[in-house]
């Protein structure tokens, strides 16, 4: 009763090119699960989309306009060109925690190297949007005007070292989220499973089963809220380095 | 002292993080209920700043987290 065995990938179908390994392991599969999903349901959806919508066609209104209303508060009008892809990071994400949360399942936001991944694009990306847009005035925000000289070389390297954690600490949260969760769930069901293999106790096994039941709730809540703060976030991030051209 | 149980020790030690959060999270929804009881036609757009400086700082107590579980599974 490892709670570490279920974020172990495995290899299903094994494929190298040219000594690199695109290996399709339960991790890839479950993303393009997540993705098929996504593709299906909006297929469905908007299908013979009217005006007055349909079940499916409201839930997607709702979602795209939910998504619209976050980018509008955070990223300002501009940043309404960053849309699509707000949305597709929240579907991916949110649809992958929430599918993991299912018996026997993967949930491919427990592995490190995705979340950073997603981090890394949207780090990058805020870099090189900035350069573009702004060019060398760019790199004015890390050192704001008016500060007193002295002060000027500490601030650049304090600015600089918080930039530069911005995507760790962005995917490590969402990962240790997905991680907690799954642990903490494990843990409890161990206790449900030490109390049935003792005879006199065995009762007892309903206590950690009926805890673990809010956890899974709880658990639901933390899928989409981690979802939604990852968005919030990249927006903040990336309209902050497309809006310092006004000064 | 027995390797097995300093590697218990420090990851109980590693969750005294713990602290710092529940308090921080202690003042954050204290204000933010305070200021909803205040103003409660404001709690449409105080919720969401809320919730993102939830996650904010649970993020920390996620790595004390993570620092348990490296200590308990991966020493």
């Amino acid at each position: 009763m490892d709670p570490m065995s279920s974020f172990e990938v495995k290899n299903i179908i094994p494929m190298h090119l040219f000594s690199l390994d695109f290996s399709i392991t339960n991790s890839s599969l479950y993303m393009m699960a997540t993705v098929a999903l996504i593709l299906v349901f909006f297929g469905i959806g908007t299908r013979n989309a009217e005006v007055i919508p349909n079940k499916i066609q409201w839930i997607i209104e709702r979602m795209f306009f939910f998504i619209g209303d976050i980018v509008k508060t955070n990223a300002g009008d501009q940043g309404i060109r960053l849309f699509p892809y707000m949305f597709a990071l929240f579907l991916f994400i949110c649809l992958g925690n929430i599918i993991g949360l299912l018996p026997f399942a993967f949930s491919f936001t427990s592995q490190l190297i995705v979340t950073i991944g997603m981090a890394s694009i949207v780090f990058i990306s805020s870099i090189v949007i900035g350069l573009y847009r702004n060019g060398l005035h760019y790199f004015r925000h890390f050192c704001p005007p008016g500060l007193p000289s002295y002060i000027i070389p500490f601030f650049i390297i304090i600015e600089l070292m918080s930039f530069m954690f911005r995507p760790i600490s962005l995917g490590i949260r969402l990962f240790a989220n997905i991680v907690a969760g799954h642990v903490m769930i494990k843990i409890i069901a161990g206790f449900a499973v030490s109390f049935v293999s003792v005879v006199t106790l065995s009762g007892f096994a309903i206590v950690p089963i009926a805890f673990n039941v809010l956890m899974n709730a709880f658990k639901l809540a933390v899928c989409v809220l981690q979802a939604y703060v990852f968005v919030v976030l990249s927006c903040m991030y990336l309209a902050e380095s497309m809006a310092c051209e006004e000064d | 002292m027995d390797p097995v149980a300093a590697k218990f020790i420090g990851s109980g030690i590693s969750v005294i993080a713990l602290f710092g959060v529940g308090i921080g999270l202690g003042k954050l929804f204290s204000s933010l209920v305070e200021s909803i009881a205040r103003n409660p036609s404001a709690k449409k757009d105080l919720m969401p700043t809320g919730l993102i400086y939830f996650a904010l700082i649970e993020s920390v107590a996620l790595l004390a987290f993570i620092v348990a579980m490296c200590l308990l599974f991966f020493v």
